[in-house]
């Protein structure tokens, strides 16, 4: 079940990664590290273009191209669109994710090829995020770093070079699959710059990884220019690029209606 | 035989130096100690690797079609689980088959873990689309509860893969993570799944099956034969010595001979980093077996020989009489051993190149290490004439009248019996029995014959299909060719059901248009094909399709066990797969078949190492007899056993499998040396001017006793095989048994009968040329 802190997180994790660039103190405590990371976070909302390269454990792989719109509402709640632009063949298919007062997450997708809105019902979402390596409930894990209150600092390192802090979260819904995270974040920054997904078994299931050299800066905001999940397991890993990003762009509300999810389409 | 020295003797005084030998015993002992084991550590080098589907040579078509389909879609080893109870009857039944589907998923060394617990229920209506798995909330009403059972009867990705059909017996699939068999043996994965299963699951039977599983348990059970066969073995010698010699030094001089040449072999195997594998684990009994023939016929004429003062000078002398003949039929049974290397299976040629190593470490140990220790013994009485031997001489004298007697009735009974034995022996099979391998009772045989029935069938295996064109399996013409092979596949009565990406394509059109059953099919349009299949991505499609794509796989739940059923089958596939459209090329391989494959190709490839053999053994024996005729003379007595070896496999049914196909080659190289034993002395008395008929008795009265002792040593041995709990372990051990008792039948009677009816073969009468140096008489006799 998608839940509101899942919507925060979620977009915590594709986004990331707009961070201030706050000089974080030298002094590592959790809740140093979390608001460090917690004003990355855009204030009302942002877009960017993304591109997702998912390669099998052969080493061919697919393209998708897309564009993702994030917006807090004035009521507060966060809403999420994912539309992909390319390929032709599935231009126009969209996933909208929308936060509701009871809690009762709302997720929706349009594939342009039957022309309907279907709910997707019953539960998580937690399969693959088009066909990537990435899934719904790995971004909102990433994002407890920010928000989840069972953060503890394991100390203070350096990662490519760069002082990072070493952060260890506990996610609010923890499965055999993953069990905890373990984060290295860019003191500089307040990016992570690898993220360990460690199963109960104590095997790191996935590492999703930014490379410093691809973080950007736009409006005083640090952005990871690309991100690259591998699934330790299947052998299979995903490379995210995020470029043309806009911080709280004025986003309609319409944008984020089931129905119009067809409207959008090309 | 004086106790004095002859000139002969003190010309080579190196035998009174026992003690020099036996260190240099020692010292090679150390080496191979090295070999075997790491002596900083302790830990055993010579590793077991029982893996079946390596047997195949690195760059076998087969074995490099399955490695690309693994390094395309990942590792196809998994363990399927099932519990005999209805899991639908009892809701605590679906919250143990949860908890236990996450319990699996976090052991290391599992990848995942499929189940009714994760895997999505794919429905819809108008409104909403359902991704989230069956079990993702346990129904607590018993209408609920039936509701679930008939959507998992439903669901064509549960139904018979992870639920019985018709049943609710509930399956729970293992993928483990890409580790070779010795990491899934040390892990002890499948005790793991079992126990975790057990403490999950209460009551009821649980069943456990997959290829890994059933090559650790017949790893498990060549460690425990070894552990038990050698020891065995060692024991079974140390009576027959006892019997024979009646001596202390009689008794464990040659049971510490073979020991020797069994720890030379071992660590031969060690430092050339061999991993015993189900085939080369065959060599350490045989090695200790054969070795115990030399060791005797060492120590027989050790016991002939007058006790002297010199014990050192006694135990030469027994070497200078047996060195030649022991050397001689150590040639012979090491070209029968080598001629295996004509196999193009590597396994093979290993079994080959270690039987030789264990033959000439035997042959090394019989004339190095024996005669030091004898060397060194306390001087004896001279050993009385046994009782036995008087009987053995008696029983030899009767034999050989009436082998000679009655020569023409017995050359004809054996051809006889040659040709109905190579009628029979075509009806020999090519097959190997992977599951019936196991005893009828074995869990593991029981548990993979329960799930057989229980599910779509216990042995799957893959068909890969290849697109020219990338992005082909995105067009719906494509998809649908996967149904219609689908369709055809699960009309064969050996399949039980199959699953291909066009399977997930279906359900999520159906899921997404709405729920109805008309909507179970594949969509017209190709923009809906990849649509469905980029929200519908999950880890069950990336097994079945690549990310171009491109390449797809059709996976094959099949019911049937035996080798020769599966190829069968395989080639009806690809007979098929021929059929498919322009731009689309498939295979069919697997784990599964691969052990099957493997297994027909190391039986199928035993005629041309039997070929081999028989042109060897033969040339050295002309080169030995400098006669072609007697070379080949002595090969016939060698291929009526191997013949009515092989008729017999025929008439009792027996497949020639990876074990009994090895044993041609084996029981030539070693039947051959009584056949030796035998001419070397009909040989020595026609060539004197005796006539074929006196020189075949009196070759028999020489022979019929050592060859007795050793044939019995040698069957007692093989028999100790039958020991084994893997079926092919005690074919090869009954199997090889009953063709040198065959053999030792053929040299007793059927060879002086052919050797007595040679006179009117003689070329000119008299004595030989006297030139040709003769080998030592025999000195068992």
């Amino acid at each position: 079940m998608l839940t509101r802190s899942a919507f925060l997180s979620f977009f915590t994790g594709v986004l990331i990664s707009i961070g201030t660039s706050a000089a974080a103190d030298s002094v590592a405590s959790a809740e140093t590290v979390g608001q460090c990371m917690r004003e990355n976070l855009p204030g009302q909302g942002a877009s960017l273009a993304f591109g997702l390269r998912t390669h099998d454990r052969s080493g061919a792989f697919r393209e998708t191209q897309g564009q993702a719109y994030y917006q807090r509402s004035t009521d507060g709640l966060v809403r999420l669109l994912l539309r992909v632009n390319a390929p032709d063949d599935v231009r126009g298919t969209a996933i909208l994710l929308r936060e509701a007062q009871d809690g009762e997450d709302e997720a929706f997708l349009y594939l342009p090829a039957l022309a309907r809105v279907k709910r997707l019902a019953g539960g998580s979402f937690s399969g693959p995020l088009l066909g990537s390596d990435f899934s719904v409930a790995d971004l909102e894990r990433i994002g407890g770093l920010a928000q989840d209150a069972q953060v503890s600092v394991l100390g203070e390192s350096s990662f490519e070079s760069r002082p990072v802090w070493v952060v260890s979260v506990r996610p609010q819904r923890s499965d055999a699959g993953v069990d905890r995270l373990v984060s290295y974040v860019d003191r500089e920054t307040c990016l992570p710059l690898r993220t360990e997904f460690v199963d109960r078994g104590e095997r790191v299931r996935k590492i999703l990884s930014t490379p410093a050299s691809a973080i950007q800066r736009h409006a005083g905001h640090f952005v990871p220019g690309e991100m690259h999940m591998f699934d330790l397991l299947a052998q299979t890993e995903t490379h995210l690029v995020i470029h043309r990003v806009t911080v709280d762009p004025d986003l309609s509300e319409e944008l984020f209606r089931a129905g119009a999810l067809a409207k959008g389409e090309g | 035989m004086s106790g004095l020295p002859s000139p002969e003797d003190a010309s080579l005084p190196w035998y009174r130096r026992p003690v020099v030998w036996l260190a240099a015993c020692g010292l090679l002992s150390l080496v191979a100690v090295a070999g075997l084991v790491d002596l900083r550590t302790g830990a055993v080098k010579l590793r077991l690797e029982p893996a079946l589907d390596k047997l195949l040579p690195r760059h076998h078509e087969s074995r490099e079609a399955y490695d690309a389909l693994r390094d395309r879609f990942g590792n196809d080893d998994a363990l399927v689980l099932v519990s005999d109870r209805d899991v639908f009857a009892d809701p605590d039944h679906l919250r143990d088959l949860g908890r236990l589907s996450e319990r699996l998923a976090s052991l290391d060394g599992v990848s995942r873990v499929h189940s009714l617990a994760n895997t999505p229920a794919l429905a819809g209506s108008d409104e909403d689309v359902t991704l989230a798995a069956l079990l993702a909330e346990v129904p607590e009403e018993p209408g609920e509860l039936d509701a679930l059972a008939l959507r998992a009867a439903r669901h064509p990705l549960v139904s018979g893969r992870l639920i019985s059909r018709g049943g609710g017996r509930a399956a729970v699939v293992v993928e483990l993570e890409a580790m070779d068999d010795e990491a899934f043996l040390e892990r002890g994965l499948d005790r793991m799944v079992l126990e975790a299963a057990r403490e999950e699951i209460r009551t009821g039977d649980i069943w456990l099956a997959g290829t890994p599983v059933v090559k650790a348990e017949m790893s498990r059970i060549l460690v425990r034969d070894m552990a038990t066969v050698i020891p065995a073995i060692l024991v079974l010698m140390t009576v027959i010595a006892a019997l024979v010699f009646r001596s202390v030094i009689g008794t464990w001089a040659p049971v510490a001979c073979i020991a020797v040449a069994e720890l030379w072999t071992l660590g031969v195997m060690g430092w050339s980093g061999h991993a015993l594998n189900v085939i080369t684990t065959i060599v350490p009994p045989l090695v200790l077996i054969v070795g115990f023939a030399y060791a005797v016929h060492l120590l027989s004429a050790y016991h002939r020989l007058e006790a002297t003062e010199d014990p050192a000078l006694r135990a030469w002398r027994a070497l200078r009489h047996v060195a030649f003949p022991v050397l001689l039929t150590g040639v012979t049974t090491i070209a029968g051993f080598l001629s295996l290397a004509t196999s193009h299976l590597e396994v093979i040629q290993e079994f080959g190149r270690f039987a030789a190593v264990g033959v000439a470490a035997t042959q090394l140990a019989t004339l190095l290490f024996l005669p030091a220790v004898l060397g060194l013994a306390r001087p004896t009485r001279p050993t009385a004439r046994l009782r036995t031997r008087e009987v053995f001489d008696r029983l030899a004298e009767r034999t050989g009248r009436f082998a000679v007697g009655r020569r023409r009735t017995i050359v004809a009974l054996g051809l006889v019996a040659g040709i109905a034995a190579l009628a029979l022996a075509t009806r020999v099979r090519v097959d190997t029995e992977i599951i019936e391998n196991f005893a009828p009772e074995a869990p593991i045989r029981t548990s993979y014959e329960a799930i057989n029935d229980a599910l779509d069938g216990a042995n799957p295996f893959t068909i890969a299909i290849e697109a020219e064109t990338p992005g082909a399996f995105a067009e719906p013409a494509a998809l649908r060719e996967l149904v219609r092979l689908q369709d055809w596949l699960e009309s064969q009565p050996e399949i039980g059901g199959t699953t291909s990406v066009a399977d997930h394509v279906q359900l999520l059109h159906q899921a997404f248009s709405g729920g109805g059953a008309d909507a179970l099919r594949v969509p017209d349009s190709k923009a809906l094909v990849s649509q469905l299949l980029l929200v519908g991505a999950g880890e069950e499609i990336d097994r079945l399709l690549d990310a171009p794509h491109t390449h797809a796989t059709v996976e094959v739940r099949s019911r049937v066990t035996r080798s020769a059923a599966l190829s069968a089958l395989a080639s009806r596939i690809e007979r098929r797969l021929g059929e498919l459209p322009a731009g689309f090329t498939g295979r069919v391989t697997g784990n599964a078949l691969l052990v099957s494959r493997a297994a027909d190709e190391i039986s199928a490839g035993q005629v041309r190492s039997l070929a081999a053999a028989f042109v060897a053994i033969g040339a050295i024996l002309c080169a030995y007899f400098r006669s072609v005729g007697i070379g080949l003379l002595a090969l016939i007595p060698n291929a009526l056993p191997i013949a009515i070896y092989f008729g017999a496999l025929g008439a009792f049914g027996i497949t020639l499998n990876n074990a009994t196909a090895l044993m041609g080659c084996v029981v030539l190289g070693i039947a051959v040396d009584d056949t030796i034993h035998f001419l070397v002395r009909f040989r020595r008395g026609w060539h004197e001017g005796r006539s074929a008929e006196t020189s075949a008795a009196d070759a028999l009265m020489a022979v019929a006793r050592p060859v007795t002792i050793t044939t019995v040593a040698l069957c007692a041995g093989l028999l100790l095989l039958t020991t084994s709990d893997l079926r092919t372990q005690a074919e090869f051990g009954a199997m090889g048994a009953f063709a040198l008792a065959v053999a030792w039948l053929v040299d007793v009677l059927w060879t002086p009968a052919l050797c007595a009816s040679l006179d009117g073969f003689r070329r000119e009468p008299g004595p030989a040329r006297t030139a040709e140096p003769e080998p030592s008489p025999d000195p068992l006799s």
